[in-house]
């Protein structure tokens, strides 16, 4: 499903970072460890074509992502990438709703009410939904970007750090989230972390060095 | 959610910068909304009550106080001029029409003007109701004048000394009787009350039949019969009688410079006002852009093409700077209106319910501010590295 072939990425054409080849099938469930300042920023980026490699190339799909134009890849990643930051962002000026829609237009995809009020009621944040982002609380903003992540049902999910802001309980609810979406949409996931509390939840490891 | 809305909102999310920004516009294109069909206002009125007049003959003074008070019934004569030496200018050759003038009384400030059936053709007069002059006192009245004072005919009033409102007292005596009321005819005749000359002498104790060198009018109002007389006729009057000549072609053009002055000075104001909302939209993208680059570079995750981020940003700046035009534009016509309805001379009101095409480059030119205020912002939101901008968290 995903395939990550010869990648190295340079900063400013020197620092050459080498990733090892990584193939991951559909629906696994992936953990990317690694110190901080070790790349895991960087290769999520690679991952989800924000930022193209020096070398190598990133399939997804039977889609080489930097083969595509900057508009196709920019679809693409709308479509079948859901991204989680360590930091949960909404558009400030827009509702909860409002930046759900705008994930689905963004994504070329009709506006489905249906759908976004399927994910926020299961993410317990449905009575938030005419919220402004700055009316939140942290965990409950987490939440909103988990949704944003998984509305269009992404082929592959992706959290960079998701629980290194939050507490011990919020982290669990966090995780068991992201497991039990990705399941029900079938995504495959990933989730970059160097929290201890994340870890048992999962068996397949990417460690960067 | 469309690129329109999505600028839309976010605009909303900073009213105050939003509502300053649209105010600077509307000021800048009020000003300049106001100046133009002021302006354009003017010159048509000045045109349009000049129409068909060559030359007006007046007694000696200032050759444009004549031509305003004579067309335009807005300032003083300069005196009276003896009807026996206008009758004399009037049988030249070269005179095509000549309309005699004479002016004394108004009836709360709307000119009483006595005349002959030559003024009735010069400006082409028609009577909507009634019937034009016959006797002395017979009056027909302006449109205007008729609305504003609710008079029909058949209607009778007492003229005051002067020519403007609540000059003097009011003359004793026979009151004027209204027999018409002229069709609108868009210039001064609009707002005056017309009558024979002598009713005028008779008012004012002048015996119309004997004393023949105390009969006196105010003007003369010529029109040529060749293009011979443009040279000679004024040279005639100015150097052989006791009377002046003033051209209203050349006597506008002067009022016209005059005026121009303060219109070109209130011009480059509006202009450099457009200039500073043209910099406070680009200053405030701008600056925008630093707190929302997280934002666009989220939308940029979501799916949004880095034209689509272009597109937001422009549309802001123009959203701002049209409803900004549009409202300056309303604002300029309603504040002339206001002015026209505060004005005293009912002779040369302005109104604000008057269009010219060239509002349209007023729009235009909002529309391009927004164009190159925006564009450089958008061009620097189209351009970010998402990665890095992500990053940085």
């Amino acid at each position: 499903m995903l395939k990550l072939k010869s990648v190295s990425h340079s900063y400013n054409g020197k620092e050459v970072l080498n990733f090892s080849d990584w193939n991951i099938e559909r629906g696994e469930k992936w953990l990317l460890l690694g110190e901080s300042g070790s790349g895991k920023t960087t290769l999520l980026h690679i991952l989800t074509g924000i930022i193209s490699p020096a070398r190598g190339k990133v399939m997804i799909n039977e889609t080489d992502l930097y083969k595509l134009s900057s508009r196709e890849l920019d679809r693409f990643r709308g479509r079948n990438i859901g991204l989680v930051f360590q930091q949960p962002h909404l558009i400030k000026s827009l509702t909860v709703e409002e930046n759900l829609k705008l994930a689905q237009t963004f994504a070329g995809l009709q506006n489905d009410k249906v759908r976004i009020e399927e994910v926020v009621a299961a993410l317990g944040i449905g009575q938030k939904m005419k919220s402004y982002p700055a009316e939140l609380s942290q965990g409950q903003l987490q939440r909103a970007s988990i949704a944003r992540a998984v509305l269009n049902q992404p082929a592959l999910l992706i959290a960079d750090e998701p629980t290194s802001s939050l507490d011990n309980k919020n982290a669990k609810v966090v995780i068991d989230l992201l497991l039990k979406l990705s399941e029900s949409s079938n995504s495959t996931l990933i989730i970059s972390t160097h929290d201890d509390r994340v870890k048992e939840a999962f068996s397949k490891e990417y460690v960067l060095k | 959610m469309n690129p329109f809305q999505i600028s839309w909102k976010s605009l909303l999310y900073n009213k105050w910068t939003f509502v300053l920004n649209v105010l600077l516009v509307a000021f800048g294109t009020g000003i300049l909304t106001l100046l133009l069909i002021g302006t354009t206002q003017i010159g048509d009125k000045l045109r349009g009550n000049a129409k068909g007049i060559d030359l007006v003959v007046g007694a000696k003074g200032s050759p444009l106080q004549v031509i305003l008070s004579s067309i335009y019934f807005i300032d003083f004569p300069t005196g009276n001029i003896a009807m026996s030496e206008a009758q004399q200018l009037a049988k030249n050759p070269m005179v095509k029409r000549a309309v005699p003038l004479a002016l004394g009384d108004n009836y709360f400030g709307c000119r009483i003007v006595g005349t002959d059936s030559s003024f009735i053709n010069l400006y082409h007069l028609k009577i909507a109701n009634g019937k034009f002059w016959e006797k002395d006192f017979e009056v027909v009245i302006g449109s205007e004048m008729a609305k504003n004072r609710n008079l029909k005919v058949g209607d009778t009033f007492h003229g005051s000394h002067g020519l403007t409102a609540g000059e003097e007292g009011a003359h004793e005596g026979r009151p004027y009787v209204i027999t018409g009321i002229l069709a609108p005819a868009g210039n001064t005749t609009d707002n005056l009350i017309l009558t024979n000359i002598s009713t005028i002498w008779n008012i004012h104790g002048i015996d119309s039949e004997g004393q023949n060198d105390k009969r006196e009018i105010t003007s003369l109002l010529i029109q040529y019969k060749s293009r011979m007389a443009m040279i000679i006729l004024p040279m005639i009057v100015n150097k052989t009688t006791s009377m002046q000549a003033a051209s209203p072609a050349k006597e506008s053009a002067r009022l016209f410079s005059l005026i121009g002055v303060g219109v070109e000075t209130m011009q480059w104001f509006a202009l450099s006002l457009m200039f500073i909302a043209g910099i406070s939209v680009f200053v405030s993208l701008y600056n925008s852009l630093k707190e929302r680059m997280y934002d666009l570079a989220i939308m940029r995750v979501m799916g949004a093409s880095q034209f689509r981020i272009f597109l937001i940003i422009m549309i802001e700046g123009l959203i701002l700077t049209s409803i900004g035009s549009i409202a300056g534009i309303i604002i300029g016509h309603f504040t002339l209106e206001l002015i026209g309805h505060f004005q005293e001379s009912s002779q040369a009101r302005l109104t604000g319910f008057y269009f010219v095409t060239e509002e349209f480059y007023l729009l235009t030119g909002g529309f391009l501010i927004g164009i190159l205020a925006s564009a450089l912002p958008a061009f620097k939101a189209y351009s970010t590295d998402i990665s890095k901008t992500l990053s940085k968290g």
